[in-house]
């Protein structure tokens, strides 16, 4: 009424104008992400849809062919299969098509929410135009192609080719890279699986991940987990976040942080790039690319000129800090940080006084802090400031890691690592004796399977497979180089040095990729080989073999908080799919250890198997029977599946039951979740707090390090223990011994002392140690020890700032050189200095003087075959890109949105398009690492098999990433490279 | 008898016989000339309406549920 | 019942796309149609903000107001929908939309608009409700359901809200009051136009 008639206020006209002006404005700035890609899809997607109907119809229409009579509709409940926050997903399900995704807003964790991702997950039910690998396929090596095959055909092939590798050079010739993407039950029969076929070179994501944190959080105070959790953070008053972009990385974890924030916590956020997370900061800094140490030592060097430190903690709790203060305040005084970071004294006094001030407070990292090569000493000078300020062990404090992948967490608990059995138990006899016990198969049959000498030694990692392929057979410390791969669930433009690994790819005897999707390695490994490398091994057999995602089966996977969720199973396996286990089961029924993978021996079998499928509960219960280190003995899969069905009851700031059928409960029985089942251990939401009772959730550091070094106890001072504990000074670990000595040991049942008898408390698998230590006297069966500041077996007891290997500040380097070369490390010969002096000789500073970062999109997830195949979430992002600085890119001549190369020193020339925006600096660039696809600027789609190639495809910034490593864990430093970059221009010859 | 309903068509025909529509149209400028459309809670709750309850052309029920259910947009309700 | 309403709150987006990318999967929106989107401005820059943008659902509709064949109506929530058998997808609600609303499947060259497709505030259109046709034409209808938009359910931070109007503002209002500040929306001093007579103009949202 009011528009059709004439306005005659002015005011009413301005409003509008202004309104849609700035609207207007907004969308056509062409400056933003969004806008600044192509939205419209006349390239990439448009192809598939523009000849469809406007809806394309899917469910119903198969739901109705199927409906005979009633419907039967059915809501599954499931967890988010992509990052770690954990978003529960209830999905109903109509004859077996999934036809809707309902929010469940009852989940004490995300509430209902979700990000682009979680809110499209319903696109994996869908058949039509899928982009899924839908049925075994090998390589025809004369047309390049792909072509299918059968389940049984491609497992005999496999199979024999993996015996004939075990018996010409040993099994650990193959390297079995396994998946964060797999539920708790698939990690841990992966992991079993690898030692039943003889070797431990296995591994998965966490490796490029968070391995850093996990080795040098664990080697500080005794787990190397997150400690708090997302939701804890409400209860933070300051949160700061160095090297995490949690914004696009763990988007619905800022519903707690952004709560948080509105009830009157500060936020201060750290990165190279102004993130989207820094946008909600209110405090930013800009920080240089790897320089963490002399941020957070510039931090910690103002709480001790102040005395801000918590005195009484640091001597009940903390071993070392005093010789960490001594090297702190002599060499970490405001100039140095400044010279070193770029951050101004005025910056960093604020930091340290609003994080100080206001406590609790807690530190977020993510890979800014941990993919360097002292990603392992970054992490340990967090740790070491929110120690020195009292913040570990306390609600709303905390080392708050966010892990990646949905089940990152969970596999590295109890999965695929190359250094330990599951459940951090190492690769030491006792280990292994113990699993042989648990799995039911014999000790020395397992030793058989293993070279000799092989099996307590640690094996190689993911981020370095392709130099395990390529390095000669004398320079390894296995007995030959790898000859075949099994990627199972992993990406490989993950891994840094892509032309390399193509290399390797080349001459492999054997890949084998196991996964939903094709993923980058089939196309990679199809398309033909730089022509001035070796040529491509002509024995070499290329299988795809098609998984299912975990939509498709019932598991548990462990959130980054350590809460562990169950997930229905929602559809049945599509296409010719099946989920990894009947794999696993069925390609170890071909190599000859089905029994053992299963515990069939004896008249026992541990695991059923029901249609070529190991039962998924069982496995669960083996879990629960064997890793008692970390308590991953208390979840049983009906206490889980019981969580799953009463969620309204637990509270979103404590995650507490509150009455209800699981009373008293922390959500997901967040590990550790000590003794058996019946024991019913409510989970530890906040680790180390020794404010509660350690039947309430409550602990204190481990006492994993020994009693005393150099004069000085390494156990907990006297009265620092947890509440209401029988001993209240410090004590070593718990074992038959001390449970004697302390006149405890008659408390166990007569069962219960056959078993215990010469055990620990990670051995004893009655669980009656940890019964009588906990819940008679309020112990912990890890001991009560001191937190170390100074980790004496690492390579930098203190952690020492090193520059990166391809670093643009060559003063810098002088100042702060890298670690000596390795000669062998991992299994293999790994360089440092030689690679960063040579850098510098080479004058690599000046030929790429860009700092060359990668990171994540919220988007997308991880290699991102999976999300870029799904037209919903490519839609939003179509091409990868590099952010390029006003300044930089007017010096090199380069336009927003132009095409441009990146190149780096690996001789790698990347095609992406540019960016220009003032979120990096002038010496900063980023590309995200979620593209593959292209190959220096070349469309690989004719590599994929016919129609699976994803709908957005682009350049995979590790094919330029260079060498670099962490000198603890091999962690590859994707933060700190270097590139030169300038506009396009295509060449004559490839 | 027949010439009353010839003179009424004549008089409607000025109106117009909307084949499409199936109905005699009145082109109004300004008022709504589609398809006539139910209201959200004419009908009874479906297996999909995920606990929300009323009763079928109830307008009362049906606000209730979803103002109930809009509280889920807002955490406060679960953490202060 | 208040009208229907959505609000973003620009405090909280963080620019995830959730809300996009429900709506396309709660109703299969086929590519190059975005029902909803969300708008960043200053980005990558101090004081960058984002808000999720779909059909208001006017009280005073510029789209109704102007369609030639007048497919448009509003229900008694005060959503606005439209009639697609009707629309002849001449594209003037598209100019006449401060929002940009309006979407229209794009095929072939010279971008041939085919019938007007939008955000129905999950309310599906002149079809019986919950049929095949209300689905095949213009989505899911969670009104109908007893449920409320897919994009507000799913929001990750929760700065989408939806729902019933006084509802929207009592959440909204609880927020602004712990933050303390917030209630400066973007349009909030045009809206009002400049204060008169020595009133004093509301602060400019602080920088953050």
């Amino acid at each position: 009424m009011l528009l059709t008639r004439k306005s005659t206020g002015e005011g009413l006209t301005r409003a509008r104008g202004m309104l849609s002006r700035s609207v207007g404005a907004a969308l056509n700035t062409g400056m933003d992400r969004r806008s600044f890609l192509k939205r419209s899809g006349l390239g990439a997607g448009a192809g598939a849809f523009a000849a469809h109907l406007p809806f394309a119809m899917i469910g119903e229409a198969q739901a109705a062919d199927e409906a005979r009579g009633a419907d039967k509709i059915e809501v599954k409940r499931t967890v988010c299969t992509h990052c770690s926050v954990g978003c529960a997903i209830d999905a109903v399900v109509k004859n077996g098509v999934w036809v809707r995704q309902e929010p469940v807003f009852d989940s004490p964790i995300n509430l209902g929410a979700h990000c682009a991702k979680g809110a499209a997950i319903r696109e994996h039910g869908i058949t039509e135009h899928s982009h899924r690998l839908k049925y075994p396929m090998k390589l025809d090596t004369k047309s390049g192609k792909y072509q299918r095959i059968s389940w049984d055909t491609a497992l005999t092939e496999i199979a024999d080719r993996l015996k004939t590798i075990k018996k010409e050079s040993t099994a650990d010739s193959v390297f079995v890279v396994g998946s964060s993407k797999h539920n708790n039950e698939q990690a841990y029969l992966l992991r079993k699986w690898v030692s039943l076929f003889g070797t431990n070179n296995c591994d998965h994501q966490a490796r490029i991940c968070h391995s850093t944190t996990v080795a040098g959080v664990a080697n500080t105070w005794g787990y190397g987990a997150m400690t708090n959790s997302y939701n804890d953070m409400q209860n933070s008053k300051c949160m700061l976040y160095i090297g995490s972009n949690a914004a696009e990385a763990h988007p619905v974890s800022m519903l707690h942080s952004l709560h948080a924030k509105e009830t009157g916590a500060k936020m201060i956020v750290v990165d190279p790039r102004f993130t989207r997370t820094a946008a909600k900061a209110d405090e930013y800094v800009r920080i240089r690319s790897g320089t963490d140490i002399p941020f957070l030592f510039g931090i910690l060097h103002q709480v001790f000129k102040n005395g801000w430190e918590d005195k009484k903690y640091l001597n009940d709790r903390v071993y070392g800090m005093d010789k960490v203060r001594e090297e702190v305040m002599a060499k970490w005084t405001p100039d140095k940080v400044q010279e070193a970071c770029g951050v101004a004294p005025e910056q960093l006094m604020k930091v340290a006084e609003m994080f100080a001030k206001n406590r609790p407070s807690t530190i977020v990292w993510c890979m800014g802090q941990t993919q360097h090569t002292i990603g392992n000493a970054i992490v340990r000078a967090s740790c070491i400031l929110q120690l020195a300020l009292g913040n570990i062990g306390v609600s709303g404090g905390g080392a708050n890691i966010f892990r990646g992948h949905d089940n990152v967490q969970g596999a590295t608990d109890v999965g695929p690592n190359p250094d330990s059995l599951p459940g951090y138990y190492g690769l030491a006899t006792g280990a292994w004796k113990h699993f042989a016990r648990v799995w039911n198969v014999d000790y020395e049959w397992i030793k058989a399977q293993y070279a000799p000498g092989m099996m307590e030694k640690s094996g190689t990692t993911v981020s370095r497979w392709i130099d395990a392929v390529l390095e000669k057979d004398e320079s390894m410390d296995q007995e030959k180089a790898v000859k075949a791969m099994i990627y199972w669930g992993h990406a490989p433009n993950s891994q840094t040095r892509g032309l390399k690994m193509k290399e390797a790819m080349d001459k492999l005897d054997m890949m084998v990729v196991i996964d939903p999707y094709p993923s980058a390695t089939a196309a990679m490994i199809a398309m033909p080989g730089d022509k001035n490398a070796p040529a491509r091994n002509p024995n070499q057999a290329v299988y795809l073999l098609p998984a299912a995602t975990q939509l498709e089966t019932s598991g548990s996977c462990t959130a980054s908080n350590r809460s562990i969720q169950w997930r229905e199973k929602v559809i049945d396996p599509l296409f010719e799919s099946k989920n990894d286990h009947w794999i696993m089961y069925a390609l170890a029924q071909k190599l000859g250890f089905a029994d053992q993978l299963v515990g069939k021996a004896n008249g026992k079998q541990n695991i059923a198997v029901i249609n070529g499928e190991p039962v998924v509960e069982d496995i669960l219960r083996e879990i629960n029977r064997s890793c008692w280190t970390i308590g991953y003995t208390g979840q049983s899969p009906e206490r889980l599946k019981l969580h799953m069905k009463n969620m309204q009851t637990f509270d979103v700031k404590t995650l507490r039951a509150k009455g209800g059928p699981c009373d008293g409960d922390y959500f997901g029985l967040p590990w550790p979740c000590y003794g058996t089942p019946e024991m019913k251990h409510p989970g530890s939401p906040n680790l180390y707090d020794t404010s509660r009772h350690v039947m309430d959730g409550g602990g204190n550091f481990r006492a994993n390090f020994g009693v005393e070094r150099e004069g000085v106890s390494l156990l907990a001072e006297d009265g620092s223990a947890s509440k209401g504990a029988d001993i209240q000074t410090g004590y070593p670990e718990l074992d038959h011994v001390l449970l004697k000595k302390l006149g405890w040991w008659d408390e166990l049942t007569d069962t219960e002392k056959k078993e215990a008898e010469g055990k620990n408390w990670k051995t004893d698998l009655s669980g009656g140690q940890i019964r009588v230590f906990m819940k008679n006297h309020g112990c912990h069966p890890f001991g009560n020890a001191k937190a170390r500041a100074v980790v004496w077996n690492f390579p930098d007891a203190i952690p020492q700032h090193r520059e990166a290997l391809y670093s643009t500040r060559p003063d810098m380097v002088a100042k702060y050189p890298t670690h000596d070369d390795v000669k062998s490390f991992w299994r293999l010969p790994t360089l440092y200095k030689t690679i960063q002096q040579k850098a510098i000789a080479d004058k690599v500073h000046e030929k790429f003087p860009l700092v060359l970062t990668s990171g994540r999109l919220v988007e997308y997830e991880g290699g991102g075959e999976e999300t870029r195949s799904n037209p919903w979430l490519a839609e939003l992002q179509q091409e990868n890109f590099i952010e390029i600085n006003t300044r930089a890119a007017n010096d090199r001549g380069i336009r927003n949105g132009d095409m441009v190369a990146v190149r780096t020193p690996t001789g790698a020339k990347i095609k992406v398009k540019a960016m220009v925006t003032e979120r990096v600096d002038a010496l900063t660039c980023f590309i995200p690492f979620h593209f593959s696809g292209w190959w220096q600027g070349k469309d690989l789609k004719d590599y994929y098999p016919e129609g699976t190639a994803p709908f957005v495809r682009g350049e995979a910034v590790n094919t330029a990433t260079t060498y670099g490593y962490d000198r603890v864990t091999m962690m590859q430093e994707t933060k700190t490279t270097v590139c030169q970059v300038e506009v396009w221009h295509d060449e004559a010859t490839a | 008898m027949l010439a009353a309903m010839l003179g009424a068509t004549l008089l409607l025909g000025a109106c117009g016989d909307n084949e499409k529509l199936g109905h005699a149209t009145t082109y109004e400028k300004g008022k709504y000339q589609g398809k006539p459309d139910t209201r959200p809670f004419d009908n009874a709750p479906s297996a999909y309406s995920n606990g929300s309850a009323w009763d079928a052309g109830k307008k009362e029920g049906w606000e209730l549920a979803l103002k109930r259910r809009q509280q889920n947009q807002n955490e406060y309700n679960r953490a202060e | 019942m208040a009208r229907m309403k959505f609000l973003c709150d620009a405090e909280r987006c963080i620019e995830c796309n959730g809300c996009v990318t429900a709506c396309k999967q709660e109703h299969e929106v086929p590519w190059g149609v975005n029902r909803r989107r969300v708008v960043t401005i200053n980005d990558g820059v101090p004081g960058e903000k984002s808000i999720s943008v779909a059909c208001m659902h006017c009280s005073d509709a510029p789209c109704m107001a102007v369609c030639p064949v007048d497919c448009f109506y509003k229900t008694d929530e005060g959503v606005v929908l439209h009639d697609k058998d009707l629309c002849i997808g001449c594209g003037y609600c598209f100019y006449a939309c401060p929002f940009g609303a309006p979407q229209f499947p794009q095929a072939g060259a010279f971008g041939l608009r085919g019938k007007m497709d939008k955000c129905t505030f999950c309310n599906g259109g002149p079809e019986k409700d919950n049929s095949e046709a209300e689905w095949q034409k213009y989505g899911r209808n969670r009104l109908a359901e007893g449920k409320l938009p897919a994009c507000a359910e799913m929001c990750s931070t929760k700065a989408l809200l939806g729902g019933d109007g006084d509802v929207v503002a009592d959440i909204y209002r609880n927020r602004v009051l712990k933050r303390g500040r917030g209630a400066e929306v973007w349009g909030w001093a045009s809206a009002y136009g400049k204060p008169e007579g020595g009133a004093k103009a509301p602060p400019d949202a602080p920088k953050s």
